[in-house]
């Protein structure tokens, strides 16, 4: 579904990217770890086609993202930001609506349809009772929910999403993990880049490891989220245990600091 | 919405019957249907109506079409350069439209005798400025975050030519040309004439329309560029309309009635108090509150004292309390 060959992007005179290969299927979680800098979020933004790489394709169902129209590319990914602050106070539902923009011509306005499958993305993600709060108001959990409905009511199969449970706290956390993976059963294509291994662990099925601007690891998470692996990927040491429902986790030691 | 967007032409047609009959020379409400009602339905003018029909299309009709255009064009262009600079202290002098437009004037006042070579001058040098502050942007691209940049720019282009009207005012022979140039700064809508004032209108009713109609992009773009890029939203092709068309009739309002402030900042903040930040909605109401603003704004300047009180000056003294008011009432605005 997603295949990103060969890539290589340069931003002004640095190299950020070198010869990125994988390629991911319909319904697959991927997490993609790195240090600070580590190129996680230029790679989505490649995959987005808001870069053109300095070398290499990403396709998407075969096609080159730039081959696309904006519009068209816009109904098969869909960005899902860090929930950032806005200065104005747009309602949820007219957030949510935002996103049926690929669907207007120049001089249609969003009709009741486009406002019943935002309604329906809101309450897929069980946050219809948001619907004419601010956003602006809303807690950091409400507003990444809110802005995954927004991306859910584009209609594209495959979601981006940068740090998605950076700024969130502990049960939200657990919460949009839950309803990410929920997404992916339904179908969803979800690529999301993460600080932390454990969630690769309780959710996604496929990771990728960046460092030194190239791929360190690629492949299904058990298999390459092992003890070495991680330490290596961030100069850190780190145990690896396994729950009682046979899902792995690692704890880090803090003896080193 | 409808019944809002009817209260609001109501009250802005009420604020041009008010403003047709009020003045020095004072005309009764039973005048006005008189005339009225001679000039539609009978088609018959006697010599009392006469008088009132040349006070009437030649003195008050052309300040008044002035006002409302230049009230909307202002209050809309405003609001939009606040959705799409994510900015809502921005208003439509940003880019250095207005200071260009200063010193084109007073270039032409201080050099020439002719209200025709002001006006050009005006225009022409505002559209300059903008071009100016783009250039400057463009040295800079694809190294910053592109909307502060532009504001850099701007600002930078902003005081250049504020720099340039200064040397302007300084050379300028202090006993003729530096008052006349002062007056021109400080704003009046007393100069437009009739047949020029219809002319100007088609670009300025179109440029209003245009930026209502790409309301729904700037929506997008007041979250960030690249969630207006994952949307299928072509940024670069809204952000030139919006610059072209709101510096195209910013710059028309300047060289047609002088510098006149504060409209193009409170009108959008008045507004989303009453209909929130959907600029779809904001925008026409911005376009209906602005013409009413300054219509009433002039409506003093012209009556307030024996002499013209000049409008900029109005604008401000009235606009500075309702911005403290409007600002006290949406902290968010501010956060």
């Amino acid at each position: 579904m997603i295949e990103v060959k060969n890539i290589s992007f340069k931003y002004i005179d640095e190299l950020i990217l070198s010869n990125i290969s994988f390629s991911i299927k319909k319904g697959d979680i991927l997490a993609i770890l790195g240090e600070n800098g580590s190129g996680k979020s230029t790679l989505l933004k490649l995959i987005l086609s808001f870069f053109k790489p300095l070398d290499g394709e990403v396709l998407i169902d075969n096609k080159n993202v730039h081959l696309y129209n904006k519009k068209s590319l816009a109904k098969k990914i869909a960005y899902v930001p860090q929930s950032s602050n806005l200065p104005f106070s747009y309602t949820v539902l007219e957030v949510v609506l935002m996103s049926r923009i690929s669907y207007q011509s120049i001089f249609s306005t969003y009709s009741s349809k486009d406002k019943d499958i935002a309604i329906e993305a809101l309450r897929h993600l069980e946050i219809e009772f948001l619907k004419d709060r601010f956003f602006c108001d809303l807690s950091g959990g409400q507003k990444q929910l809110v802005l995954i409905a927004r991306a859910l009511a584009q209609k594209a199969e495959i979601l981006i999403m940068d740090e998605p449970s950076s700024s969130l706290d502990y049960s939200n956390e657990l919460m949009l993990l839950s309803q990410i993976k929920k997404l992916s059963k339904k179908g969803f294509t979800i690529i999301q880049t993460t600080h932390n291994p454990n969630h690769a662990f309780l959710i996604s099925s496929k990771t990728l490891l960046l460092k030194d601007k190239k791929v360190f690891a690629f492949g299904h998470s058990n298999e390459v989220l092992t003890q070495k692996n991680i330490n290596s990927l961030y100069n850190i040491k780190v145990e690896l245990q396994e729950s009682s429902e046979k899902i792995k986790f690692c704890i880090p030691k803090l003896d080193r600091y | 919405m409808k019944a809002f967007y009817i209260k609001l032409v109501l009250i802005l047609l009420l604020c041009i019957f008010l403003s047709l009959s009020l003045g020095k020379y004072s005309i009764s409400f039973e005048q006005m249907f008189h005339y009225l009602y001679s000039l539609i339905v009978s088609n018959n003018l006697n010599e009392s109506l006469q008088m009132i029909d040349n006070i009437i299309i030649e003195i008050r009709l052309p300040r008044i079409i002035a006002a409302v255009l230049i009230g909307a064009a202002y209050a809309v262009s405003g609001a939009s350069f606040q959705a799409m600079f994510i900015n809502p202290l921005v208003s439509p002098g940003i880019l250095g439209v207005l200071s260009g437009s200063a010193f084109g004037a007073a270039l032409a006042i201080a050099f020439f005798d002719n209200w025709f070579l002001t006006q050009f001058f005006s225009f022409t040098f505002g559209i300059l400025a903008v071009v100016f502050a783009i250039f400057v942007t463009m040295l800079y691209q694809n190294r910053a975050n592109s909307s502060l940049i532009l504001i850099l720019g701007g600002i930078i282009s902003g005081s250049a030519f504020s720099t340039l009207l200064s040397i302007v005012k300084f050379t300028a022979d202090p006993y003729e040309k530096l008052p006349s140039i002062v007056y021109w700064l400080m704003g009046s809508l007393s100069f437009i004439e009739l047949n020029q004032i219809i002319i100007v209108s088609i670009p300025m009713l179109l440029g209003i329309l245009i930026l209502v109609g790409v309301s729904k992009y700037l929506n997008i773009l007041s979250f960030s560029e690249e969630e207006a890029k994952s949307m299928g939203v072509n940024t670069k092709l809204i952000r030139t309309i919006v610059i072209i068309v709101a510096t195209l009739i910013s710059a028309i309002s300047v060289s047609l009635a002088g510098m006149i402030g504060w409209i193009g900042l409170i009108i959008p903040h008045f507004a989303r108090l009453l209909v929130g930040a959907n600029n779809q909605v904001l925008l026409p109401t911005c376009a209906l509150l602005g013409a009413t603003f300054l219509l009433i704004v002039d409506n003093f300047s012209r009556m307030l004292f024996e002499f013209e009180v000049p409008i900029g000056i109005l604008t401000s003294v009235i606009g500075i309390p309702i911005f403290i008011f409007v600002l006290r009432s949406s902290k968010k605005a501010l956060q």
